[in-house]
């Protein structure tokens, strides 16, 4: 017991584990918030603005509630929290000793922008925040054992983090009749806002939707487990890869399927230690 | 150089952490069957900082497409139907249809378990005091405020379900309407 002990202490304070992932991984998030705000640029006066569409409903009983919903109330702010999130968004790419200060700025600033504005977001917006708050503690050229240890704490909040994404959104498609059936995917493709003119133009070919609505029902349900086998890992994200493409290309979900995407990240080889990339050598501190 | 014993004190720590804060956000996922005061606890902690819904189309997507239309009088006559967000010129894949479908998801729910009738009339007291209706309201007055620059004199909302059907069946698509109550904006 001793031994196993010693052995996690070790694992969490040694080194900063799987630094390039977990670099590329941190970088992609906030680069994600970037892209959304990009998206949303057209429209954020509609979203934020003077010119909102949101009827605002009566304001939270309590101080960090209301912190967070403040611009629900109150748009004026709005320029400046935008001004803020971009700013922390686009520094929190980088991977310095002090990043956790953008980084945070960009998840308190991204909650305030989710909150006053729920119904433009979808999923992927919520677990890009989850990952900016284990994000903003991750700092890969840590050489502080106690810093490793919240850096290395913050990577596997991350990879549970998505891992829980997975086991959720199955127990609940599990629980229901369309994905058993092998129909959601026809359902899904006949509201108007995920379809286009060809995946209408197919409807009547339902193998094809019972074999994809299999397929993405499976990896769902193996995530979780096979991710966890470090031979077959990489191998096992290409169909994922493939699945949330997929969504981005026919559901017109680009913003989620790009979240999904990113946290792949954590699971990529260590170009540094792998031989088949003879050549590419990260330059970690001494 | 921290000190060997520091270090395991702040593993230990970390370790326990992250079980709570996990065992916290996995209750908060399956709110729905935990018991009142578990429940309470995991949303106290999990609001606003940590929310998250990982339903994913589940457990069943809707078997329709629902769409928010409404029409306008002014100087007493009544303008056409139009779709909310296409009449003020955002299209089908546009954030501003975003908003409306999610306004059209919470509407829909609200007339799935809120519209009921009193001796063969449909009765519209629970849908229209709904803040899903208050919200696909102002949506809609603020969308034609900022085409016009005026508001009408009224105006009124409808739901346009289209049914989508059974994959084994004939792929005859059918539509129904449920038309609100009309709304003064200067009575209120």
């Amino acid at each position: 017991m001793k031994g196993l002990f010693d052995k996690l202490v070790h694992y969490f304070s040694a080194e900063v584990n799987a630094a390039f992932a977990t670099r590329i991984f941190s970088g992609l998030v906030y680069f994600w918030f970037l892209i959304n705000a990009m998206m949303l640029w057209g429209t954020k006066e509609y979203l934020w603005g003077a010119e909102k569409i949101f009827y605002r409903h009566g304001n939270a009983s309590d101080f960090i509630s209301n912190f967070f919903y403040q611009l629900i109330y109150d748009s004026h702010r709005f320029n400046l929290i935008f001004g803020l999130h971009l700013f922390g968004s686009a520094v929190g790419i980088l991977d310095t000793k002090w990043n956790f200060v953008p980084r945070l700025i960009a998840w308190i600033t991204g909650f305030m922008l989710y909150y006053s504005a729920i119904q433009v977001f979808n999923s992927g917006m919520l677990l890009m925040l989850s990952m900016a708050f284990f994000a903003s503690f991750i700092y890969t050229r840590a050489q502080h054992p106690l810093r490793i240890v919240i850096s290395n704490s913050a990577r596997i909040a991350a990879i549970t983090q998505l891992c829980i994404v997975y086991i959720v959104a199955t127990i609940y498609k599990l629980s229901g009749t369309q994905w058993l059936n092998g129909e959601a995917l026809y359902y899904a493709l006949q509201i108007d806002q995920f379809s286009s003119g060809f995946s209408k133009s197919i409807a009547d070919q339902m193998w094809i939707f019972k074999i994809l609505t299999y397929f993405g029902l499976l990896y769902q349900l193996l995530f979780p487990i096979l991710i966890w086998i470090k031979k077959i890992r990489v191998y096992w994200l290409i169909p994922g890869l493939i699945f949330h493409l997929f969504i981005g290309a026919f559901m017109h979900l680009w913003d989620f399927a790009l979240a999904m995407i990113f946290c792949y990240a954590l699971f990529l080889p260590d170009l540094a230690k792998n031989p088949l990339k003879k050549g590419h050598t990260i330059n970690e501190p001494s | 150089m921290q000190s060997q014993r520091t270090i395991k004190i702040f593993v230990v720590l970390a370790i326990l952490a992250l079980a709570g804060h996990f065992s916290l956000v996995l209750i908060y996922c399956f709110r729905d069957f935990a018991p009142p005061k578990v429940q309470h606890l995991s949303d106290r902690y999990m609001v606003p900082c940590f929310h998250q819904n990982w339903k994913l189309f589940a457990p069943d997507l809707p078997k329709y497409n629902a769409e928010l239309e409404y029409r306008f009088a002014k100087s007493s006559s009544w303008s056409d139907w139009a779709d909310v967000s296409a009449h003020s010129g955002f299209d089908k894949r546009s954030k501003i249809e975003t908003v409306e479908q999610g306004f059209n998801s919470s509407l829909s729910w609200q007339i799935l378990n809120n519209y009921y009738s009193v001796e063969g009339r449909p009765q519209f007291d629970r849908l229209v005091s709904s803040p899903s209706y208050a919200d696909a309201l102002f949506m809609t007055l603020k969308m034609h405020q900022l085409k016009y620059g005026e508001k009408p004199d009224s105006v009124q909302i409808r739901m346009n379900f289209r049914f989508t059907p059974a994959p084994d069946q004939a792929r005859n698509f059918q539509s129904t309407y449920l038309e609100f109550p009309i709304y003064k904006p200067e009575d209120n």
